[in-house]
């Protein structure tokens, strides 16, 4: 087992930039999410690291050897694919030994430790079929236990999951989680899925554009986003945001726009004095806002009014569309409430939670 | 309404395949049944269908196979062996060729990889005629005159460029990512090539064989110019019957429908590979 580090690694196709200068650390038997929008060069990423791709300028290590010039073969890591890749030709079994022969592991042991990994992951009964008969879970599976066999330095997955059906992800999910609580092998996961980045990564890895926003542990990430990007690419639906003045009254502070006036909490107006009178944007999650009786709040610093456009009740949760001074929200109620398309109501705004971002950078200012 | 509208197009389809099928077929019928029919059923005009137009017989065939075996089985032979050891190797060049092609950046001079495959492929534009009597002289002196060693060189090198451009097309279908497994599983691009690419390509490969085996079983004007007596190969032998002994159309028909054979035999064991061959790989 080994870290990854790589060290301002770009990589440009032609006068295109798929990844600009990025730097990343994996530690030891770490398990890392690569997640972003699509075409942002998560895979690329990857690929530099398995070797699939030459890197134009900077350097990658695996432990503690600079692997630029190695070849795939010889970096000692395996790769999941997100088409799978299984050799169509051979059989379950062979799919999985297929690494093993290549570093001319013993047959004995090659055996051991395919029917390990088949029994490990639910397989054991399907070692001589060919890929063409297997349903996507278990092709998911084979590609899986093709890269576990050879207990390989790193794991790299690209959007392993993308290709199954919502139970199943779910269930596959859980079943990456446990087998690196096994197996300990550092892993680097890319996926555009931001709750499976949520729920997998030991730290998430949030990318835009080639460019890295963001590397921390997804409790941070979400709570405490540096961009207004990661604000609302982490988190479903996304966070709400919406052009504010701040103003100062008597040692407070306010966000205000046509719609509302809320006040700021004490403990955030720190940060925020350099704004004042300035245009800024708020964010507030959807679940952040509430309905006055389930915050058993009537405070009118924190109340804003909205005029409901939709509902969608999704059984556990009902999500409702809202515009407030001419911005669109979303709000994440009890599925006992009761509103009405074009009623107007009054939601609690829960202010602790609340972002302030730069206009011009972007960037969160608190 | 829509029903019979289906079975409207199905019925033009398949008149149409059915009408296509006759016009490749008749020729075919027309040399095996002339290969049943006495002399005077040959001359004295069209006779179509045995027992109604003729009696046929099977003299000829009996012919062929006592008096004639010896004057037919060299030259049996000897396409039998050109055509598949020159197939083999066009196979086998092209295959590794068109790998190098599709998977790897190439430039010699201003010429790119799409260049260098239309280079080759034009060498098989130009007629044979040009180079024939070139390569009568060249083989001449290096004493390979009436040799199979002499058409199986020649049929490698006019069969290549086919090949190449049979296996380009399919290699580029595959999905890279299949053999970037295996270099990441450990695997050397040798190792890619033999291991993944050929058999997932297999299939194709088969078809290739199979049209530079029916090219080189065809093969006249070459085989005319490099061969003589020792290697002379069954199209020779055929028209030889003509100029030797006259329009003997039941012993050529005979020889016609035996030289058919063997592509048939092929086609018919092949036939797996031809369909899945012939369409984009899947999966
Ligand atoms: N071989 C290539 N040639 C040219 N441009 C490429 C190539 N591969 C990727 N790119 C470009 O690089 C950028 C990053 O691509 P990449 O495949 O890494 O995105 P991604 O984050 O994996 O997206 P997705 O979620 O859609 O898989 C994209 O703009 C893409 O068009
Ligand atoms: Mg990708």
């Amino acid at each position: 087992m080994a870290k990854v580090v790589l060290h301002e690694v770009t990589k440009k196709f032609g006068d295109v930039t798929a990844v600009d200068r990025l730097d990343l650390k994996v530690e030891d038997e770490e398990f890392i999410v690569l997640v972003g929008p699509s075409g942002c060069g998560k895979t690329t990423t990857l690929r530099m690291v398995a070797g699939l791709e030459e890197v134009t300028q900077g350097e990658i290590y695996i432990g503690e050897r600079p692997v630029i010039d190695i070849p795939p073969k010889d970096r000692d890591i395996a790769m999941v694919f997100q088409n799978y890749a299984l050799y169509p030709h051979m059989s379950v079994y062979d799919n999985i030994a297929f690494g093993l022969r290549m570093r001319k592991v013993p047959n004995r042991e090659i055996d051991k430790r395919v029917r390990q990994v088949a029994e490990l992951l639910g397989i054991a009964d399907k070692l001589k079929r060919k890929p063409k008969a297997l349903s996507g879970g278990e092709c998911q599976r084979v590609a899986v236990g093709r890269a576990i066999a050879r207990h390989p330095e790193v794991f790299l997955f690209d959007e392993p999951l993308s290709s199954l059906d919502a139970k199943l992800r779910v269930v596959m999910r859980a079943e990456l989680q446990a087998l690196h609580q096994e197996l300990k092998t550092t892993t680097i996961y890319v996926t555009h899925d931001q709750a499976e980045a949520m729920t997998l990564g030991n730290r998430v890895a949030v990318m835009r554009d080639g460019v890295m926003q963001q590397y921390d542990n997804p409790q941070t990430v979400y709570n405490n986003p540096v961009t207004m990007f990661v604000a609302g690419f982490m988190g479903s639906p996304a966070m709400n945001f919406f052009p504010v003045r701040l103003t100062g009254e008597e040692g407070r502070l306010y966000v205000v726009n046509s719609g509302f006036k809320l006040k700021v909490p004490q403990d955030k107006t720190g940060k925020l004095e350099g704004y004042l009178g300035r245009e800024v944007v708020f964010g507030l999650r959807p679940e952040n806002l509430k309905t006055p009786e389930m915050a058993h709040d009537h405070n009118p610093e924190a109340t804003l009014e909205a005029r409901v456009r939709a509902r969608a009740p999704l059984g556990d949760e009902l999500l409702i569309h809202a515009e407030t001074g001419g911005v669109e929200l979303v709000a994440r109620l009890t599925p006992q409430t009761e509103v009405a398309i074009g009623q107007r109501i009054a939601l609690v705004a829960e202010m602790e939670f609340m972002h302030i971002f730069d206009k011009d950078t972007e960037e969160a200012v608190c | 309404m829509v029903k019979k509208k289906r079975l409207l197009n199905n019925a033009a389809t398949y008149g149409m395949l059915l009408l296509w099928a006759l016009i490749v077929l008749f020729p075919l019928y027309w040399v095996v049944t002339t290969s049943f029919k006495e002399i005077g059923d040959v001359f004295r005009g069209p006779r179509y269908i045995p027992w109604v137009d003729f009696i046929p017989t099977t003299e000829w065939w009996y012919n062929i196979w006592t008096v004639q075996r010896r004057m037919l089985l060299g030259p049996v032979f000897n396409s039998l062996v050109i055509a598949t050891s020159s197939s083999l190797f066009a196979v086998i060049f092209g295959t590794m060729a068109a790998y190098g092609l599709e998977r790897f950046r190439f430039k010699f001079g201003h010429m790119k990889n799409k260049d260098i495959l239309l280079w080759i492929v034009s060498q098989r534009v130009m007629p044979p005629v040009i180079t024939a009597l070139a390569l009568f002289i060249m083989f001449h002196f290096a004493g390979l005159l009436d040799t199979k060693l002499a058409l199986i060189f020649v049929y490698i090198a006019a069969h290549t460029p086919i090949a190449v451009w049979m296996m380009t097309n399919f290699i580029s279908q595959l999905p890279i990512s299949i053999e970037e497994a295996a270099l990441v599983d450990g695997a050397s691009r040798v190792q890619v090539f033999f291991r993944i690419v050929l058999p997932m390509v297999a299939p194709s490969i088969a078809v290739t064989f199979l049209l530079c085996f029916i090219f080189a079983w065809n093969e006249f004007l070459l085989a005319l110019m490099l061969t003589g007596g020792r290697t002379q190969t069954l199209p020779l032998l055929i028209a030889a019957q003509h100029f030797q002994r006259g329009p003997q159309w039941w012993d050529i028909s005979v020889l016609v429908t035996i030289s058919i054979i063997p592509a048939i035999i092929l086609v018919v064991s092949l036939q797996r590979y031809l369909i899945k061959g012939l369409i984009p790989i899947g999966k």
